[in-house]
């Protein structure tokens, strides 16, 4: 094999690849990256046996061939590089790559052990513009949960309905809600599946405002098409909560509260808010919105900010970090929070974003949270 | 312990004639032949046995001292640095910092626990669990069939190095006390057999500490009366004795004659796994205790505590937090049991007392509600809210849920 490379194009490249090597060492092919140079394409592969990476980069082919290498050593290699051509060659177990100045020798392994594509047969295929998934998956990928013991909630869910595509991800506390309209759907007309978080971090880096991305969705697995890049992953195995049924239809109250006005004051606020749940207190009354915490080790805290709030007074607890969490991912300056009552959900809504949703579940309040705190206990001697 | 109260050894004017030894040689009536089989560092052996690289090296099992785990079995080459079972893991790495740790797989420990076992089976049926590596056999009037005890005692040694790959010490004499000092003799892959014309040869110059129910504290009131080997405590005027330590003063005269007359119970089989699920019935009711004074203070708490206290003193707390507090039964017992199985690392000491306790506790209308509520916890706390005014009106036993019985059948 011998290839003449751009030097960004590679390094670009290898960077797509990398984020699905696998990083431990039990299977060492894995943590190396396949190279295929023929006709004018080289392609570059990659996979940790739950998801596989593909990327095709156009390339002087002066000699076709296949070879795998260290996908951690060629990626510092060709970042350190100075730009212009790269020249990549093999005989036998030996890669050479030449920049300038520079020769780099590396040692190969066998070609045949690197893990078969799967053969993936798609149920359904949807078509997207890569500004629309990247605007949903900001909008869902939030409120995936760091951790949690149902697997189901540890990525977004692709619901495909009616000629929609729904996102929806939820760690039970927030949630966060964006439809998208496909430019196409071939092969059926709705499916439930929901993608691992991990995957979905690699397809954002790899998208675009400009474009379109294909998503096949087979029996276990995903596959994710751009241009030049394909991405397969396994789906996570579940059922997703019933979504729908938490999400309010009607509202009592609606507010439209400025966005840094009310977060900087609930930042203020969370210096003292409650520990145990980071409770903080929001109080609407006619014209304003009280913020109360009140941190029974420390102290209080009381400020209000204005608003065009005139129905009758309601007061409502949050976790402070859900309602900033939100803050941070909505994009308009005015937001639109609905209410109902204090122990239902709240949702929140951005005019330019008529499609997407974010929820809150607020902290039940009790006769000013007095927490009584000896422990229970029982022991036996045996 | 042996129940030596009110013997013919209580009887003053007896106490020289003690001194005889202890059984008539000559006399095969009522003779026994216990052997008392104790597995070689069971657990590191097992490790070794399936990584043979691991030979040689000192092996720890048992927690890591990161998760302030304690050592359950060290193998041999580890106790030369003077680690032993029970110590914490933290203090066995400062006696030998290149010691290799390693995870307790129980599950492993217990097939080869039941090949062993099934071996002692087929020589005799009176087979008395103690532990997962140790067992009392009763092969009195089995010579006729396989022969001499020593002759049972190389055969039972010689398969289990054949069929299981591990060795084992066996002691050999006329009751269980003494066959298991005999086990500990040779350690490891020893076999000692103590003839009854050789009781007080084997018996008289060994320390009281070796005795049974004779712990540190016994041997220091023993020392200030100046008793500090067996044959200082057959010496000791028994009378005296008694006005010492009581009942126990009795039976400690007992075993320093050789005397023990407890029978090996074949049904400990049961009892030994038994007193597992024993645990584990305790745990479950401990957690149910929990859970409805919860209930009744209307709280419900986030962090569920799990204490153990093993035979040796040493203590173990264990903790988890759950996300949305709970005052359900069935949460709280989960979690104490998983604190309990996959937490505490030392499957084989037996435990003193076990506590359950529960913190981070919120008012039972507080706190963070969950868009899904798990089906469960709205299942089950209307059966909680039943159970407990069924409780409140009946006896405490009047009803309970069925897993605390059940329990007991998901061991290992």
């Amino acid at each position: 094999m011998k290839v003449v490379f751009e030097r960004q194009s590679l390094a670009s490249s290898l960077a797509l690849v990398h984020n699905v090597v696998s990083s431990t060492t039990t299977m060492p092919i894995l943590s190396n990256v396949l190279i295929e140079a023929a006709g004018e394409e080289v392609v570059l592969s990659g996979t940790d046996l739950e998801s596989f990476g593909q990327v095709r980069i156009k390339a002087n082919v002066e000699e076709g061939g296949r070879a795998t290498a260290s996908a951690r050593l060629l990626t510092d290699i060709v970042r350190l590089l100075p730009d212009g051509d790269v020249n990549l060659e093999t005989a036998g177990n030996r890669m050479t790559i030449r920049a300038a100045r520079n020769t780099y020798a590396l040692t190969t392994m066998p070609v045949d052990d690197f893990p078969d594509w799967p053969k993936v047969e798609p149920q359904l295929t949807i078509v997207l513009r890569q500004a629309d998934l990247k605007r949903a998956l900001h909008n869902t990928t939030f409120a995936i949960p760091t951790r949690d013991p149902r697997k189901v909630l540890m990525g977004v869910l692709f619901d495909v309905a009616e000629g929609k595509l729904t996102c929806v991800a939820t760690d039970g506390r927030k949630l966060g809600k964006s439809i998208i309209e496909p430019v196409e759907i071939i092969g059926g007309s709705s499916i439930q599946a929901i993608l691992p978080e991990r995957i979905l971090t690699e397809i954002d880096h790899a998208i675009g405002e400009e474009g379109e991305i294909r998503i096949a969705f087979a029996e276990r697995q995903v596959v994710f098409s751009l241009s030049n890049l394909t991405y397969i992953s396994n789906r996570i195995e579940g059922t997703y909560p019933k979504y729908e049924a938490v999400i309010p239809q009607t509202f009592k109250r609606t507010i439209k509260v400025q966005k840094t006005i009310l977060s900087d004051a609930i930042s203020r606020a969370a210096i003292l808010a409650e520990r145990k749940h980071h409770s903080i207190v929001l109080h609407f009354t006619n014209g304003q919105i009280e913020i109360n915490a009140r941190s029974f080790e420390d102290g209080s805290y009381e400020g209000s900010v204005e608003t065009d709030y005139d129905g009758e007074p309601f007061r409502i607890a949050f976790n402070y970090q859900y309602l900033q969490e939100i803050f941070k991912v909505a994009p308009d300056a005015v937001i639109e929070m609905k209410m109902k009552e204090a122990a239902a959900p709240v949702v929140f809504e951005c005019e330019s974003d008529p499609d997407s949703l974010y929820l809150i579940m607020p902290v039940r309040m009790t006769d000013i949270d007095d927490v009584p705190q000896p422990a229970a206990a029982g022991a036996v001697e045996d | 312990m042996a129940g030596g109260a009110g013997g013919p050894a209580a009887a003053p004017g007896h106490a020289m004639a003690e001194t005889l030894p202890a059984s008539d040689p000559r006399s095969l009536r009522g003779r026994r032949d216990i052997l008392h089989v104790d597995m070689d560092a069971f657990f590191a052996a097992i490790e070794v046995l399936d990584q043979p690289a691991l030979a040689g090296k000192p092996i720890i099992v048992g927690g890591t001292p990161e998760q302030r785990g304690v050592v359950a079995t060290a193998s041999y080459e580890a106790r030369r640095y003077g680690i032993h079972s029970a110590m914490s893991s933290w203090k066995a790495r400062q006696l030998c910092p290149h010691a290799i740790f390693l995870p307790p797989r129980r599950r492993r420990y217990v097939e080869c626990s039941r090949q062993v076992f099934a071996i002692f089976g087929d020589y005799t049926p009176l087979v008395e669990q103690v532990s997962i590596d140790e067992a009392f056999l009763d092969v009195t009037g089995n010579r006729r069939l396989f022969g001499a005890p020593e002759t049972i005692a190389r055969e039972i040694k010689r398969r289990i190095r054949q069929e299981v790959g591990l060795t084992a010490s066996v002691g050999i004499a006329p009751n269980k006390f003494l066959a298991k000092l005999a086990s500990d003799m040779e350690k490891p892959d020893g076999l000692v057999v103590v003839a009854p014309e050789r009781i007080d040869a084997f018996l008289l110059g060994l320390p009281v500490g070796k005795l049974w129910g004779v712990g540190e504290k016994t041997r220091r009131r023993l020392s200030e009366l100046g008793i500090r080997t067996v044959a200082d405590l057959r010496n000791y005027p028994v009378e005296l004795l008694e006005q010492h330590f009581g009942t126990q003063g009795l039976a400690m005269r007992e075993l320093a004659f050789g005397r023990d007359d407890r029978p090996v119970v074949a049904a400990s089989e049961a009892k030994s796994i038994g007193s597992a699920a024993r645990l584990r019935a305790i745990l479950d009711e401990l957690a149910e205790k929990v859970a409805r004074r919860l209930r009744r203070e209307g709280l419900r708490a986030r962090t569920v505590h799990l204490k153990a206290r093993y035979a040796d003193f040493t203590t173990v707390t264990r903790s988890e937090t759950i996300e949305t507090a709970t005052a359900r039964s069935g949460a709280i017992r989960d979690l104490a049991r998983r604190l309990f199985d996959q937490r505490l690392g030392r499957p084989s000491l037996p435990m003193r007392l076990l506590g359950v306790s529960v913190s981070n506790l919120e008012p039972a209308g507080a706190g963070q509600i969950d868009l899904f509520p798990d089906p469960r916890e709205q299942k089950d706390e209307a059966l909680d809210h039943l159970l407990d005014r069924i409780g409140e009106k009946y006896e405490k036993t009047a009803i309970q849920r069925g897993l605390t019985h059940a329990a007991a059948d998901d061991d290992d």
